[in-house]
């Protein structure tokens, strides 16, 4: 996803300018690392609008703290899990916690379904699936995934040690399994199915 | 079959096989990555730049509180001390004004208002001294 981008020393650089004084350095910053912070905001609120009001919400988060950085980590670790602390938040006060994903599905699943779905509707339930985790799974599969399934970045990121990382994305496997069984996704109809 | 092999099968329902997760993990690692608006810089730069221009938010004046409340707080504590040690206190604190004067409705009127008046300048002179900016009217 981020890993494209030029040298980390570019970014050390910049941050030195900026609290040096030089406030439109940061928008180097910002042109640097918007489409990853907003392709993170997107993957839990599966909302554009929504997802670039919390990435532009970030980066002004990220400019407030930049004296906080430590330098002990590098600066996107420590930038994302500034980001990822504002999208939880965000996410907290957006998605009610009662929603059952039966009911946000209800019209996409009902009848014939399998027949009716095509592949990128599987995708985008699967999708759905995860942002509807509990908030511990959701955040560690979401990074994850995002991170190019790198343990030892999602465990930076999310301030965890990469033993739970996998103990989190084992059991978020697992919820999410039981959730698309429940909704009879396709994938996990033929699983079991193969296992009679 | 028998209790641990029933478990043993509702486990292996949950549990993803490879290939699940081979499939979780196409769908999950290969999302169509979103551009943002035109723009998205500049409003974040103009946040940043009133942000930064902006005057930094008043600090509470602690060290203008803090004697005052402890003052207070020592009072309080000296006042409640005071009257667990000694109960009949009370009495002898009114005692030092002298009873005949609060028999008199003019006077006790009158008391009363040069009390209000004493507070009154006292709160504005404490409040010009201490809280309003340098050069700013004072009493």
């Amino acid at each position: 996803m981020h890993s494209n981008h030029e040298d980390p020393g570019d970014d050390e650089r910049i941050v030195d300018r900026v609290l040096a004084g030089d406030i439109d350095a940061f928008e180097d910053i910002v042109l640097r690392w918007q489409a990853p912070l907003l392709n993170l905001a997107y993957r839990f609120s599966r909302d554009r609008g929504l997802a670039e009001e919390m990435a532009q919400e970030a980066c002004l988060k990220v400019f407030r703290s930049l004296e906080r950085w430590r330098r002990d980590a590098k600066f996107s670790t420590w930038m994302f899990s500034v980001a990822l602390n504002h999208y939880r938040t965000t996410m907290r006060r957006h998605i009610p916690p009662n929603v059952e994903l039966g009911e946000l599905d209800a019209v996409t699943w009902a009848g014939d379904l399998a027949s009716e779905m095509d592949a990128a509707a599987n995708d985008s339930v699967v999708r759905r699936a995860v942002a509807l985790l509990p908030p511990k799974y959701r955040d560690t599969i979401v990074v994850y995934y995002f991170q190019q399934q790198d343990v030892a970045e999602t465990a930076g990121m999310l301030g965890l040690r990469p033993g739970t990382v996998k103990a989190r994305l084992h059991r978020a496997r697992k919820l999410l399994k039981t959730k698309l069984r429940a909704l009879g996704h396709p994938r996990a109809v033929t699983t079991q199915e193969s296992e009679r | 079959m028998n209790k641990s092999e029933m478990n043993k099968s509702e486990m292996n329902k949950s549990e993803m096989n490879k290939s699940e997760i081979k499939d979780l993990e196409r769908i999950l690692a290969n999302e169509e990555e979103l551009q943002p608006t035109t723009g998205f810089s500049t409003r974040v730069m103009r946040a940043v730049r009133e942000e930064a221009t902006a005057t930094p938010p008043i600090a509470f004046p602690w060290a203008r509180f803090l004697p005052g409340f402890l003052l207070n707080l020592g009072l309080v504590f000296g006042a409640a001390v005071w009257m667990i040690l000694e109960p009949d206190s009370s009495s002898s604190l009114v005692q030092v004004i002298p009873t005949e004067w609060f028999s008199d409705p003019q006077v006790q009127g009158l008391l009363w208002a040069a009390l209000t008046v004493v507070g009154t300048g006292a709160m504005a002179w404490i409040a010009s001294r201490w809280v309003a900016p340098r050069g700013a009217a004072s009493f």
